[in-house]
């Protein structure tokens, strides 16, 4: 399932990582599901220490896509402890560090409301909207921000 | 309009897309990825869930039905 090295790697480091599978664990499977709301498989959950679900993946998605995904889901692991600088840093990573991925536009959206949070300046939001017009004008993240400007 | 699919039809599904089957085969307690990389995967939740907590630590809790 998780051919990539890197991605095995990311997961070693960051989170602890539990699987449940449909055949192998099936009471857990079925419970957790129900728990989760998890109607559908592959499911990739992050949760926080508590056990909240702060992201989640359905179906399947290519290394390229899933890593960053994974960043993401971090970063919004960090903001909700209101980790501002650690969440900020966190998006930024998947912006420079994946520009390209599908999530990039919005991992670059809440890197700036990230940075609000932090300064409480207004002008960090209308910079964020300027950034996603220029850099991804067609997504609905440029979309969501075009409110700032 | 895409209806919601039920967790046995979703594990057909991905057999079907697999690579192989898990018909009498035995989980290992850290299965290798096809180019080696080893995730030591927890599979008591619970348990992770209060090692968690411990750590200050966030959990990936993967749903699959993919072949182990």
């Amino acid at each position: 399932m998780w051919p990539r090295e890197e991605v095995g790697q990311l997961v070693e480091r960051e989170f602890l990582p539990v699987r449940v599978h449909v055949r192998d664990h099936p009471e857990a499977f079925q419970e957790l599901g129900a728990r989760y709301g998890a109607e559908w498989t592959p499911a990739i959950l992050m949760l926080d220490p508590s056990g909240r679900e702060r992201h989640r993946i359905e179906g399947f998605l290519p290394a390229e896509e899933l890593v960053p995904r994974l960043e993401f889901g971090l970063g919004r692991i960090a903001f909700s402890r209101s980790a501002w600088a650690d969440a900020e840093a966190r998006f930024r990573h998947v912006v420079d560090t994946y520009p390209d991925a599908e999530i990039a536009p919005e991992a670059l959206y809440w890197a700036g409301v990230s940075r609000y949070k932090a300064t409480d300046d207004g002008a960090d939001l209308a910079r964020t909207a300027a950034d996603l017009d220029a850099r991804y004008p067609d997504s609905p993240s440029a979309v969501k921000a075009s409110v700032w400007t | 309009m895409h209806r919601p699919c039920q967790r046995g039809e979703a594990f057909r599904r991905e057999r079907r897309h697999g690579t192989g089957s898990t018909r009498g085969s035995t989980p290992s307690p850290v299965p290798p990825t096809p180019h080696g990389m080893s995730i030591d995967w927890k599979h008591d939740f619970d348990a992770a869930l209060e090692r968690a907590g411990e750590l200050d630590r966030p959990i990936l809790l993967d749903f699959s039905a993919a072949p182990m």
